[in-house]
């Protein structure tokens, strides 16, 4: 094999590699974690969209009298312990600066400071939307913020990936 | 065919149609003509006419049924699945790099369509990233992509030996560099060295000028925006332009008597001229007020500005030496020194001295500086009998005039006999070089 081949075989591996690394974290998270329900909360009616994005809030990103928070610096990482209520939406028990013991019945998210200093974000807040499906589901999560839910998967390290967005009885999957 | 100058298709279908004459009207013999004829290969011009019309079909048509597909691809594109989607989207990459390679380097067939095959699978190596993060819900800095997209992008241009990935790589990283700096002002700026241990190798590794004067460009603009968004804008024109113009003169000239890199020696003086006329044309408005500015608050942006002026106050002194040992420096080299001289002592001094001079100062120096820059350009002109040296400096001087007009002086009156004047002034400063250059080739006629 001439050396020209082997360069050739390296960067194109390289390529790959760049693009097997993008979403490697999101994948590992999809495989292998815990599905969990969470309470989306309203944000800014007139800014939903952002792009081919759609923008989500969460109950647990407003960490407001939980056990453990106290104002941070942007960007610093928060670990939140969630933990399942009677109609199966998981919600925020207590926060920590350090990554701590998880209760057998909980699970631990990891988000970090917002630049509000006030808010946590868990990288879980954009949900992409096909540009045929945007109208309509900005218009829906507009209409019914309160009754929004995201289907959440989180591993063992804390990391969440988004996999649905259900407003009532229907499911946006995509 | 052997000649030493790149020959146009063109000339030699003129060419073709004058030996002919020529034979006709008896200015060449028979033999000659044939000679001729073959030393330019002459009777392959209709051969190599089909080929290149048939190339342009190909491209035509591999264009047409990419974008058939490309539009079958994206009206069903939610109904296949996210790892369908992934599949589709790396073949596409891979079939561009493998079938681009096969034909640039392997059979050697058509190595510019095996090429242009190799950069379009980087191109969608670029689009992929963006997909991927789609399909995955993964919303980041976009430079963060584009930084992604420029790491796959160099290692294939330096796999490949291939320029335009390298282009590819230097246009989108500096995209994404000024996305970063917007958001980072204040953290550490590496993207200059990265350029200068990554960019100028492979631009030196394949003696290509433009890959050169490109990474040299990257690094000086690279320094001037992180200046402008850590810093305000006075140092970014005032400060981290003119380093950038010393730094690559200096290169330039030591480059100029090298060996292997001569080639390269005026496009990195071009590329510091550009940098010192933007320094010194944005410096001389009037609207800069630094008496107020502490441009030291931050001080991050110094560490890569000084890295600019150390190696080229080091560069210059050689310089110096050996013009004290008798060596000639051209009028250029004086104009843009000075000008560099001229725009960033009084912004120094501003920040640096107890009685500082203001804003009025800097104006006037950096008025002076463009000036100095013209007459450097136009002197040089008449000394090297070159053309471009002439009318970069009396556009250049033009625009500075002008500029000021409008800066100064609103009454329509006065802005129509300015631009009359200026207009005259060009068309006689024009037919006057171009009667001096006539008469200096009758002189050495």
């Amino acid at each position: 094999m001439n050396k020209r081949l082997i360069l050739f075989i390296v960067a194109v591996a390289a390529q790959l590699f760049i693009l097997a690394a993008v979403p490697a974290q999101k994948i590992h998270t999809r495989v292998t974690g815990k599905t969990i329900l969470l309470k989306t909360a309203p944000v800014d009616p007139y800014s939903v969209m952002s792009g081919y994005y759609v923008t989500l809030g969460y109950e647990i990103s407003n960490p407001k009298g939980l056990t453990g928070w106290k104002e941070g610096s942007e960007g610093m990482p928060v670990w939140v312990i969630l933990q399942e209520g009677s109609n199966g939406i998981w919600n925020a028990v207590s926060v920590h600066d350090k990554r701590p013991t998880v209760p057998n019945d909980c699970v631990m998210i990891k988000g970090k400071v917002s630049a509000s200093r006030w808010r946590i974000e868990y990288g879980i807040e954009s949900y992409f939307i096909p540009e045929d499906a945007r109208d309509k589901v900005a218009r829906d999560l507009r209409n019914n913020s309160r009754e929004a839910k995201a289907e959440v998967k989180v591993d063992s390290s804390g990391n969440a990936a988004i996999t649905k967005l259900i407003i009532q009885d229907r499911v946006y999957e995509y | 065919m052997k000649t030493h100058l790149k020959i146009s298709n063109r000339f030699r279908e003129l060419l073709k149609q004058e030996l002919q004459l020529w034979q006709t009207d008896g200015l060449i013999s028979t033999e000659q003509s044939s000679a001729i004829s073959q030393r330019y290969q002459l009777d392959q011009i209709a051969k190599e006419s089909t080929n290149r019309l048939l190339f342009a079909i190909y491209i035509i048509g591999a264009t047409l049924i990419g974008a058939g597909a490309t539009s079958f691809v994206a009206a069903h594109w939610e109904q296949i699945t996210p790892s369908a989607k992934i599949g589709l989207i790396v073949a596409c990459m891979l079939t561009g790099h493998i079938a681009g390679f096969y034909l640039w380097k392997v059979s050697a067939k058509s190595p510019r369509l095996g090429h242009a095959l190799i950069v379009l699978g980087t191109l969608v190596f670029g689009a992929n990233i963006g997909l991927i993060a789609q399909i995955f819900h993964i919303k980041s800095h976009f430079y963060n992509g584009l930084f992604a997209w420029a790491i796959g992008a160099i290692i294939m241009a330096y796999a490949v030996e291939s320029v335009p990935n390298a282009f590819i790589a230097m246009i989108v990283s500096f995209i994404g560099f000024c996305g970063w700096a917007g958001d980072n002002p204040q953290s550490f700026c590496y993207y200059p060295f990265v350029v200068a241990a990554v960019f100028l190798p492979f631009a030196c590794f394949c003696r290509s000028v433009p890959a050169f004067s490109l990474s040299l460009f990257a690094i000086g603009a690279s320094v001037v925006v992180y200046t402008g968004f850590g810093s305000e804008m006075i140092a970014s024109s005032g400060l981290a332009a003119p380093g950038a113009a010393l730094l690559f003169f200096a290169f330039g000239l030591l480059l100029n008597r090298s060996i292997g890199f001569k080639a390269f020696a005026f496009p990195a003086m071009v590329v510091a001229t550009v940098f010192i006329a933007f320094g010194a044309y944005l410096s001389s408005f009037h609207h800069y007020d630094v008496s107020y500015s502490n441009l030291f608050e931050h001080r991050m942006w110094l560490v890569p500005t000084i890295c600019l002026y150390a190696p080229a106050l080091l560069m210059w002194s050689f310089v110096f030496k050996t013009i004290l040992a008798g060596q000639r420096i051209s009028w250029f080299a004086i104009g843009v020194f000075f000008s560099c001289a001229l725009v960033a002592a009084p912004v120094a001094l501003t920040q640096v001295s107890v009685d500082s001079p203001d804003s009025f100062w800097i104006i006037v120096f950096s008025n002076v500086a463009c000036l100095v820059l013209s007459a450097g350009l136009i002197v040089n002109s008449f000394r090297a009998e070159d053309r471009q040296f002439f009318w970069a400096g009396v556009l250049y001087l033009a625009l500075v005039i002008t500029s000021r007009f409008f800066e100064y002086e609103t009454g329509l009156l006065i802005k129509a006999v300015v631009f009359i004047a200026c207009g005259i002034s060009l068309i006689l400063a024009g037919v006057g070089f171009e009667n001096y250059l006539k008469q200096r080739r009758m002189t050495n006629e």
